[in-house]
């Protein structure tokens, strides 16, 4: 009998999980063929193999409308709620302890677990600093290579969406490992001012190509789409971000695909993926963040076709040989969390042109 | 530094003032066609929205940029056909009714968006087309000269040719003739038997028509998407520029490029940590400046004709 | 007739209303498979649950501080539309009080709300004093001061009070001293709704109950009459002006001391511009701008929620607002019922006679 119960409880169990209900809101809109697609990205592969029920609800630019979506959400009957960035970090470390019978995920950031009462929350982070090292030391092998669409100039480009912590990261990586190349590297630092301006993201780009750049890596989400309409325009080189954007804009605009190198991908998708299939599984580490790695293919660039057939065999094997000496821990790539403004400052006025 | 220098005064510097100014100053024609009748024309904002959207949608119907720019200017004509509708026959107050039409438009747009292609943010699923760019033999070879004027967007020249046909059909033509009687005293243009609601009819689809072509060139040649509200107060910076320029295209002309200069020098001058919030707010505060400088000395000509009028 | 005439334009507003919302179903048909349900939650999401009304109380604040404030200066006959503007820098000065000034309970609110009210009074007082004493345009000067304020405010938030550790471009957050705190544990409702009240009564009393607001409402019925009969008109021009910007401030102020507890914006939030739908609707009248706010707040909660629960863009609510605005402006929307009820009042007077 007892044993009975057990088999019934276990079959519920399963059962109940196996209808897992998941949303994932996002606080933009679909469609930046980066971040947020990711997140969709993996909502939809979980949606395919582990059977979960999810929705996904764009909740647009106004953020009076955050706080309450993610209360109403809460309120129904999802299993699982899914956010990122930092802008729903306060909301969550607020709306979260207010819901311990749910699950939340947040990717991007993490909650404040000093904050109290967060055990229902696992926060995703990215070491974005690891994988920009690997981008910034492309670019800095690329610019002086002679290739075409090069010029002699040591100059590359950097365009952020924001002067902020997480852009940053991938600022730091990328300057140190365009340094690591090449000491006496330029890099010509933009930052749009909003994830959502593609135009304005092209206008900066045009600049710094101007400026003497023949390559720049894009950090900055639907604005970066502008990014890679420069890159087009001019005929220069750039590098995708989040997602593989060379694969994602090739059936569309098979020329544009051409100007992307590589993209330095944060695996958002495979993230959440994994963070959903533990959460069925059991073993999800709420109450806990968790920082992904090249080692944790959180991030690493992406190798496609592009890739192969842009960027020649000897520097393909030096990104390898460094990816490889991060790994073992041979290369230590500083972050920008936690790094003091003034540091920062100097870093970038180093490679200022 | 000496990179940044070249980038400042290089010519593809001022090639990017003259984009950038592209749309800035059809805006501005648009406002000037409509204001010379003496009608505020508030919703240029939401006729170029619809314009830059349905430009882009029938362009990827299509596949055809020209039929696109056509659909766009159409969808900005008949925008303009109904603002005037309710302005001059339901007799709605034309500045409400204007705020009325961008609402219209920043709503329609994102949700037909939304209904054709399921993004809520921008068309970049869809492959649409742009129109060409042009280079103009002879010019083009010159040096500098070639780098600045040649290879634009064929509606940057559409834009700057306006110019020139705008300031001739306003003062040189029966029609403009019109325009600026019953602009200056609808009254008076009534009693000479001039048609004050016709008059100001063909004003607004003027404008309409000059607003349709500023939001074609934002999503098929500055861009070539639709994001939604991507006009980002475009059609308003032209009412500014108009503003600035007194009723002269010419004025609008200067106007726009004050603007646009400050657009683009916002963008490069990000390199050297110059606040691009501050560059872009300049133009702004010379438009208030400007408008109270025209408004104090209209003032006093006022002023001045009525003290010798009382002394005759 | 005056009863008469109120009626009508309660019956004319009702039928403006009742024309969008068709409308409103009738997009819906072409935008769903299921236009029932999505028009349900369009109508009665913002009263199905407790935490949708709250969120519904919420929306409605900032709308009565716009409406209040575009009442105003309409009374006049003055067409200054800056209310955004005004707004934004008034959020701006709230920042700044917030973060520098001593942390005294309650007094610290205060102070904070006096500063918002000042920067908004401030940003009106230029175009009414251009107005007043060169004759030039408000329309185009305050629109001006919108981007002026627009771009001055964000330079002063990106620049001088910006968090940097924090994760977006936002300033520090404030000390808990100039919060508008929440008054229910599970709910999010903030005391703003009670200041908005409470200003559209003063608001009322103002232009009702005093020597100003009686000039005021002169100076907008007649000009000339106003002058003639010893009124000095271009007193009135300015303090109507600079009374609208103090209202105005608040709204910005009063918004980010309770939702967000720091300077959040990246783009104007568009109240200013909802504010001239809400003082159309209430006819500027300062204790009609109350149920007109709620109503316009009524419309864009249950749009939100729809969007939530459907998936359908919100952004119809835009369209049904436009039509709002140009048939209630539109004299000749029911202009024969009209014409009838006058010609009535004078056949009656006649019999009298």
């Amino acid at each position: 009998m007892k044993k009975l119960l057990v088999v019934l409880l276990a079959v519920f169990v399963v059962m109940s999980f196996a209808q897992l209900k998941v949303a994932l809101l996002i606080n933009g809109t679909l469609g930046d063929k980066s971040f947020f697609d990711s997140a969709a990205r993996g909502i939809k592969m979980a949606e395919k193999d582990l059977g979960i029920k999810a929705t996904i609800i764009e909740m647009g630019y106004d953020q009076s409308a955050w706080r309450p979506t993610l209360e109403d959400i809460a309120d129904q009957d999802y299993d699982v709620i899914i956010v990122g960035t930092w802008q729903m970090q306060e909301i969550l470390e607020d709306v979260a302890p207010m819901y311990p019978e749910k699950k939340f995920i947040i990717f991007d950031t993490t909650v404040d677990y000093s904050k109290g009462d967060l055990d229902n929350v696992y926060s995703i982070l990215y070491k974005q600093n690891e994988g920009s090292f690997l981008a910034g030391a492309l670019a800095a092998m690329i610019t002086t290579s002679g290739m075409e669409k090069t010029n002699p100039q040591p100059i590359i480009g950097f365009l952020g969406g924001m002067d902020i912590p997480v852009i940053n990261d991938f600022l730091v990586g990328y300057i140190e490992g365009a340094k690591y190349i090449n000491p006496n590297i330029k890099v010509i630092i933009s930052y749009a001012g909003a994830f959502n301006d593609p135009a304005k993201g092209k206008e900066l780009v045009l600049a710094q190509y101007r400026q003497g750049a023949d390559i720049s890596f894009n950090v900055a989400g639907e604005t970066g789409i502008g990014l890679l309409e420069a890159a087009k325009e001019m005929d220069k080189w750039a590098i995708g971000v989040d997602s593989d954007q060379a694969l994602i804009v090739e059936e569309k605009d098979p020329d544009m695909a051409w100007h992307i190198v590589t993209s330095m991908m944060k695996n958002v998708d495979l993230s959440i993926y994994r963070a959903l299939k533990l959460t069925i599984e059991g073993k999800c580490p709420y109450g806990k963040a968790e920082a992904l790695g090249i080692a944790e293919k959180g991030i690493g660039l992406a190798d496609n076709k592009y890739y192969e057939k842009i960027v020649p065999k000897k520097f393909r094997d030096k990104i390898k040989e460094i990816e490889k000496l991060i790994l073992e821990g041979k290369i230590k790539v500083d972050t920008a969390f936690g790094m003091p403004r003034e540091k920062l400052d100097e870093l970038r006025n180093s490679v200022r042109p | 530094m000496n990179e940044l220098v070249h980038g400042i005064l290089s010519p593809q510097f001022f090639y990017s003032i003259l984009r950038v100014t592209t749309p800035i100053l059809f805006a501005a024609l648009a406002a000037l066609l409509s204001d010379v009748a003496g009608s505020t024309n508030i919703g240029i904002e939401g006729m170029m929205l619809m314009s830059a959207f349905w430009g882009v949608m029938v362009s990827a119907w299509t596949g055809s940029a020209w039929i696109g720019l056509l659909a766009g200017v159409t969808s900005s004509v008949l925008l303009s056909l109904a603002l005037a509708y309710f302005y001059l026959n339901l007799k709605t107050d034309l500045v409400l009714a204007g705020i009325a039409f961008n609402i219209f438009s920043s709503g329609a747009t994102v949700f037909l968006l939304y209904l054709f292609t399921g993004d809520k943010g921008s068309s970049s699923s869809l492959k649409s087309y742009v129109l060409p760019k042009i280079d103009i033999p002879l010019i083009k070879d010159i040096p500098v000269v070639g780098d600045i004027l040649s290879g634009h967007h064929v509606l940057t020249y559409i834009a700057f040719i306006s110019v020139f046909v705008v300031q001739y059909f306003i003062y040189k033509t029966p029609l403009g003739l019109r325009l600026r009687a019953v602009g200056e005293n609808p009254d008076a243009a009534q009693s000479v038997g001039i048609s004050v609601k016709k008059i100001r009819y063909i004003s607004m689809l003027l404008s309409g028509l000059m607003a349709g072509f500023g939001g074609a060139f934002l999503s098929m040649g500055y861009v070539s998407w639709f994001a939604r509200d991507m006009t980002n107060g475009r059609g308003f910076i032209g009412l500014a520029a108009q503003a600035l320029g007194g009723h002269s295209a010419f004025g609008s002309m200067w106007g726009s490029l004050l603007f646009g200069l400050a657009e683009a020098a916002s963008y490069t001058l990000q390199a050297i940590r110059i606040p691009s919030e501050f560059t872009n707010m300049l133009p702004f505060i010379f438009t208030i400046i400007a408008l109270a400088i025209y408004a104090r000395s209209k003032l006093l000509q006022i002023k001045k004709i009525k003290e010798e009028e009382k002394k005759a | 007739m005056r009863n008469k005439m109120v009626l009508f334009e309660v019956v004319r507003t009702a039928l403006t209303i009742a024309i969008a919302l068709l409308l409103g179903y009738l997009i819906l048909i072409f935008a769903t498979d299921d236009p029932n349900t999505a028009f349900k939650w369009f109508i009665y999401g913002p009263i199905s649950r407790l935490r949708r009304f709250v969120e519904l109380l919420n929306r409605a604040t900032p709308l009565i501080f716009t409406g209040l404030a575009v009442s105003i200066v309409f009374q006049a006959e003055i067409f200054n539309i800056g209310a955004e503007g005004q707004l934004f820098f008034g959020a701006v000065a709230a920042t700044f009080a917030a973060l520098y000034f001593p942390q005294i309970p309650f007094l610290h609110v205060i102070i904070v709300l006096i500063f918002a009210m000042a920067a908004g009074g401030l940003w009106a007082a230029v175009p009414a004093y251009m107005k007043a004493k060169w004759n030039a345009s408000e329309l185009v000067s305050s629109l001006m001061m919108n981007y002026v304020a627009f771009y001055l405010g964000l330079y002063i938030i990106n620049y001088h009070m910006r968090d940097v550790n924090a994760g977006f471009l936002v300033s520090y957050k404030f000390p808990r001293t100039a919060w508008l705190p929440r008054l229910l544990r599970r709910y999010n409702l903030y005391p703003g709704i009670f200041i908005a009240l409470g200003f559209a009564i003063l608001v009322w009393f103002f232009l009702y109950r005093t020597k100003y607001g009686y000039e005021l409402r002169m100076v907008g019925k007649n000009k000339e009459f106003a002058r003639f009969s010893g009124i000095k008109v271009e007193n009135v021009i300015i303090y109507s002006q600079i009374i609208s910007g103090m209202v105005a401030g608040l709204a910005g102020a009063v918004e980010i001391m309770g939702l967000y507890k720091r300077f959040v914006w990246q783009m104007t939030p568009g109240y200013g511009f909802d504010g001239i739908i809400v003082a159309l609707l209430a006819r500027n009248n300062p204790l009609a701008v109350i149920p007109a706010a709620f109503l316009v707040a009524y419309m864009r909660t249950g749009a939100l929620i729809m969007g939530r629960m459907t998936g359908i863009a919100p952004e119809i609510v835009m369209m049904l607002q436009a039509i709002i605005i140009l048939l209630i402006t539109a004299e000749a929307f029911l202009s024969f019922w009209k014409k009838r009820i006058i010609e009535k009042a004078a056949m009656e007077q006649e019999e009298k006679k």
